[in-house]
C-alpha cells in the first residue's frame, strides 16, 4: 500500500471509529462515501457477469439463433417489466415479472430447504452411538435434539411433560447461543485488534513490522 | 473430460425427498380441511409477535418511523419469504394506524416485493393515497455498506421501532447493537442459528427460527393459515417419530434403514 493509500485507509477508519462518540459529519461521510462506491462497484459488476454475458453478447457475437433470442429477450422482458414499475401505468405488468421470480424462488427454496434442515439434520441424529465416554455425546445431542423440537411445537401447550420437554429445551438452545456469542465475539475482537495494528503500525509505525 | 448433462426428467435418488413433501402437503390439506369444517387450533402464544402492535402503537404515538428491516437474503431463503408475509401484516397496521415506515433494502428484487406487498396492505386497507412512494428503497448490496447506512439512519431518524425479520447474516449485531443504543423498541425473528444470540441479547422480543416460519400465519390468526401451523408440528411428530425407530432399528443391527433419510 502506497502512503497516500494508508492515509485514506486510516482516515477512513478513524471516520468509522468516530461512530462510537455519536452521529458526526466524519461518519456520515465515510457512511456516503461507503454507500456510493458500493453501488457504482456493484452496477458494473452487475454489468460485467449479468447483463453482458446474457443479454449483450449472445445477440451480438456470431448469428444469433431464433432459439437464442428467445432464451435473450423472454428474461429480458421480464427485467423490464421490473424496471418499468416506476411508471404508475406500468405497475401491473410489473407484477407479473415479479409473481414469477417468486414463484421460481419458492419453488427452488422448499425442496432445497428440506434436504438441507430436515433430511440432513435428521441423518445426522440417526447415526449410531459413539463407543465408550462417547456414548454420552451423541445421547445429549439426542436429547437437546428431542428437547429443543419440543419446544418448537406451536399447537399444544407448554405443560406436563411437553411443558417440562420445552424447559429443558430452550436451556440447550440458551447454552447454544451462549457459545455462539462467545466465539463471535472473539471473532470481532481480532478483526478489531487487526484494524489498531493497521493503525499504529502501518500508518503511525509507532509498533515494528513483523 | 467435460462431465454429462443429467436429462433425467425423475432422480430416484431423491424420491424420499418427494415423499416427505406430499407427506406435508397432506398435513397441509388435513387440516386446512378440519379448518374449513370449523375445527379451532391452539396456538400458544408466541411473544414477539404480540409486540408487534405494540411497537406499531407506540411508534404512531411518538410520531416517529418504524424501521423494517427484511434481512440480506434473496427470494431464494425461506427466511425472507417468511419475512414478506410479516410485513403483509406490519404494513396493513401501519396503513391503519397511519403511521411511517421505513423499509431500507439490501436485495433489489426484495425491495420490488416488498414494496408491491406494502402497497397491497394499504389498498386492503382502503388507504392507498397515504403510501409514501420511496418509503420502501435500496440501500446497497454491500453488507457493510448497507450496515454503514442503516445505522446512520437510526442515529438521524430515530426510529420507535425496529423490526428485523428475514435472514441476517454478521451485519446482525451491528444493527440490533446501534438499535438497543437509540432506546427503539426492537422486535426480531430470523433463522440462522449463528446470529440468534445477538437478537436474542440486543432485542426486546426476538422469534426463534421457525418462530420466524409460524409467525406470517400466527399474526393472520386465520383458521386456514393456523391450519398450515398445526401441518408443521404434525410434520415435526413424524420427523421425531421417524428418527426415534430409525435409531432403535439402528441399535438392533439395521444401520442401512439410516439411508431412507439420505438424499442424493
Amino acid at each position: 500500500m502506497s502512503p497516500v493509500e494508508t492515509w485514506i485507509a486510516a482516515f477512513l477508519t478513524l471516520c468509522v471509529f468516530s461512530f462510537l462518540y455519536r452521529d458526526n459529519p466524519f461518519y456520515r461521510f465515510a457512511e456516503h462515501l461507503f454507500v456510493g462506491s458500493a453501488a457504482g462497484y456493484l452496477l458494473a459488476v452487475q454489468y460485467q457477469n449479468v447483463i453482458l454475458p446474457n443479454v449483450v453478447l449472445p445477440i451480438t457475437t456470431g448469428k444469433p439463433t431464433p432459439q437464442t433470442i428467445v432464451l435473450t429477450l423472454i428474461p429480458l422482458m421480464l427485467g423490464l417489466l421490473m424496471v418499468a414499475r416506476v411508471s404508475p401505468r406500468f405497475t401491473g405488468p410489473a407484477r407479473w415479472a415479479i409473481a414469477f421470480y417468486v414463484g421460481i424462488y419458492s419453488g427452488i427454496a422448499v425442496p432445497g430447504y428440506m434436504q438441507a434442515q430436515i433430511y440432513a439434520q435428521l441423518s445426522d441424529a440417526v447415526k449410531p452411538f459413539a463407543p465408550g465416554w462417547g456414548a454420552v455425546n451423541s445421547a445429549l445431542v439426542l436429547i437437546g435434539l428431542l428437547t429443543v423440537l419440543a419446544y418448537f411445537f406451536f399447537s399444544a401447550p407448554h405443560q406436563g411433560l411437553h411443558g417440562v420437554s420445552a424447559r429443558v429445551g430452550i436451556w440447550f438452545l440458551m447454552v447454544a447461543f451462549g457459545a455462539s456469542f462467545g466465539y463471535t465475539v472473539m471473532a470481532r475482537v481480532s478483526l478489531l485488534i487487526s484494524r489498531v495494528q493497521f493503525l499504529l503500525r502501518d500508518w503511525l509505525h509507532l509498533i515494528p513490522m513483523s | 473430460m467435460p462431465s454429462e448433462l443429467d436429462t433425467r426428467l425423475f432422480d430416484p435418488g431423491r424420491i424420499n425427498l418427494l415423499i416427505g413433501i406430499l407427506l406435508f402437503l397432506a398435513f397441509l390439506i388435513i387440516n386446512m380441511l378440519r379448518a374449513r369444517a370449523g375445527h379451532s387450533f391452539f396456538i400458544r402464544p408466541l411473544a414477539g409477535l404480540q409486540a408487534l402492535d405494540e411497537a406499531i402503537g407506540r411508534a404512531t404515538e411518538m410520531g416517529r418511523p418504524i424501521l423494517y428491516m427484511p434481512g440480506l437474503g434473496d427470494m431464494s431463503e425461506v427466511g425472507t419469504l417468511a419475512s414478506i408475509t410479516i410485513m403483509t401484516r406490519v404494513a396493513r397496521k401501519v396503513a391503519e394506524l397511519g403511521c411511517d415506515l421505513e423499509v431500507p433494502c439490501y436485495d433489489p428484487m426484495v425491495m420490488a416485493i416488498m414494496d408491491g406487498v406494502a402497497r397491497q396492505a394499504y389498498r386492503e386497507v382502503g388507504r392507498e393515497h397515504d403510501y409514501k412512494v420511496g418509503s420502501i428503497y435500496y440501500v446497497s448490496a454491500q453488507q457493510f455498506a448497507y450496515v454503514a447506512a442503516v445505522t446512520g439512519m437510526m442515529l438521524r431518524d430515530r426510529p420507535a421501532a425496529n423490526i428485523y425479520m428475514g435472514s441476517f447474516y454478521a451485519e446482525s449485531l451491528f444493527l440490533a447493537e446501534t438499535g438497543n443504543l437509540t432506546g427503539a423498541i426492537q422486535i426480531a425473528g430470523c433463522d440462522k442459528v449463528t446470529q440468534l444470540p445477538f437478537f436474542v441479547c440486543a432485542c426486546d422480543y426476538t422469534l426463534l427460527g421457525e418462530e420466524l416460519f409460524a409467525a406470517g400465519a400466527y399474526i393472520g390468526r386465520e383458521p386456514v393459515q393456523l391450519a398450515t401451523i398445526a401441518a408443521q408440528d404434525w410434520a415435526k411428530a413424524l420427523a421425531i417419530a421417524v428418527m426415534l425407530i430409525v435409531l432403535l432399528l439402528t441399535a438392533f443391527g439395521h444401520p442401512e434403514l439410516r439411508r431412507i433419510l439420505q438424499v442424493s
